[in-house]
This record gives structure tokens, sequence and C-alpha cells, in this order.
């Protein structure tokens, strides 16, 4: 599955601690989601829709293997 | 007690044994038991201090401080440590069967090799089981925490 995480985390101007804070997991996680090797639950991807206020197929997209 | 809150009772009972965990702290009071421990087998052996109640009793202390280490948070527990503290469960038992039913022929093979007179099959002791099962989840879990 492919996301746009790091672009969004741009357009908001937040480093990827700030977004963990935010969301409440750890930088790591965050970073994890972003190189795409880990796929977050549907609770973790319902609060990034929240926080980029946009919905969740706007940010994670499904690949042709998924 | 009626029988459905009864039920109610158990499943909050177990929902609390499944998200049991120490606070992060205790990862170094394990560390600190381990190597007390490990100090004073190493000091009884240099003054030549061998009791088998001592010994029985430090492999139970080594087996309570590599414990409370798996089971004390990390800083952050999220789902993602989660997943992989699952993983790493998984992973160490199957490798715990694995070695438990291998490592007997293993040791025989080996001792009909090297001495004529043959050790008889002998199963591993609880103390070897556990520690190896403990040992395996912490290497797979900071494997996975350091490749994630």
């Amino acid at each position: 599955m492919k996301n746009r995480i790091k672009i969004e985390r741009a357009i908001l101007d937040i480093t990827q601690d700030e977004l963990a804070k935010k969301i409440g997991v750890s930088r790591q996680t965050i970073s994890s989601i972003e190189k795409g090797r880990y796929v977050p639950s549907t609770v973790l991807a319902l609060k990034l829709s929240q926080l980029f206020d946009k919905p969740i197929n706007e940010f994670f997209f499904l690949e042709e293997t998924d | 007690m009626s029988k459905e809150s009864f039920c109610e009772a158990e499943g909050t009972r177990f929902e609390k044994f499944k998200n049991f965990g120490l606070p992060h702290s205790y990862k170094k009071i394990g560390i600190a038991v381990i190597v007390l421990t490990l100090l004073t087998i190493i000091i009884g052996k240099i003054v030549d201090f061998n009791s088998p109640e001592l010994k029985f009793a430090m492999k139970r202390i080594i087996l309570v401080g590599l414990l409370i280490i798996v089971l004390a948070r990390e800083k952050i527990e999220d789902e993602r440590i989660l997943i992989m503290r699952g993983q790493a469960f998984s992973m160490a038992f199957i490798s715990g069967v694995v070695y438990t039913l291998i490592q007997p022929l293993i040791n025989y093979i080996a001792s009909s090799l090297v001495e004529d007179n043959k050790d008889p099959l002998t199963d591993l002791g609880d103390f070897q089981i556990l520690w190896f099962l403990l040992t395996m989840y912490l290497v797979f879990f900071y494997m996975m925490k350091k490749k994630s």
C-alpha cells in the first residue's frame, strides 16, 4: 500500500515527532508508515484523516499487489 | 452472581490480563536483576562456593529478570509495538518448540561422536527451555524494532 503521509505532513508543516504526538504514536511508527513498512490500523488511519481533514483514500492507495 | 455478570467479570479479567504490562522503568530493574545475579554467580565461582540451592535460586532469578524485561512496556507502546510483540512471541514459541525437539538429538549425536560411552537421550530442563524462549523473544523483538 502506498501513501502520501509525508506530503500531507509537509502541507501542515509539522515534523514526524509532532505528528506522532498528535495521534499518540511513536516517531518511529510515523517513519515506518511513511516508508511503507507498516500499514496502520483503521483507528490510526481515521485519526490521520481527521488531522489532515481529508478522506483516508486521498492519502492511502492500494497497489496492484494488494 | 448471575451467569451474565460472571461472564462479564471473566471477560474484564481476561482483557486486563491480555493488556498486562509493566511500566517502562522496570526494564532497568530487569537488567539490574540479571547483572547482579550473574555477578553473584561469578563471585561464587571465584570463592569456590558451589551450593546447589544457590545455583537453583540464581537460575530462577535470571528467569524473573528476563520476564520483567519482556513484560516492561516501551516508552510509547503503540499499535506497531503491540504487533511486533505478537510476532516476536509467535516466532519465539515456534523456535522454542523446534529447539526442544531437536536439541536432545544434537546432544546425543555430538556425545556419541566425541565419547565412546554414549549418554542416553535426555530432555532439556525447564530452565533451559524458558531461558531460550525468553531470550529468543527479546532477540526477535529488538531485531524487528531495529529493522522497522
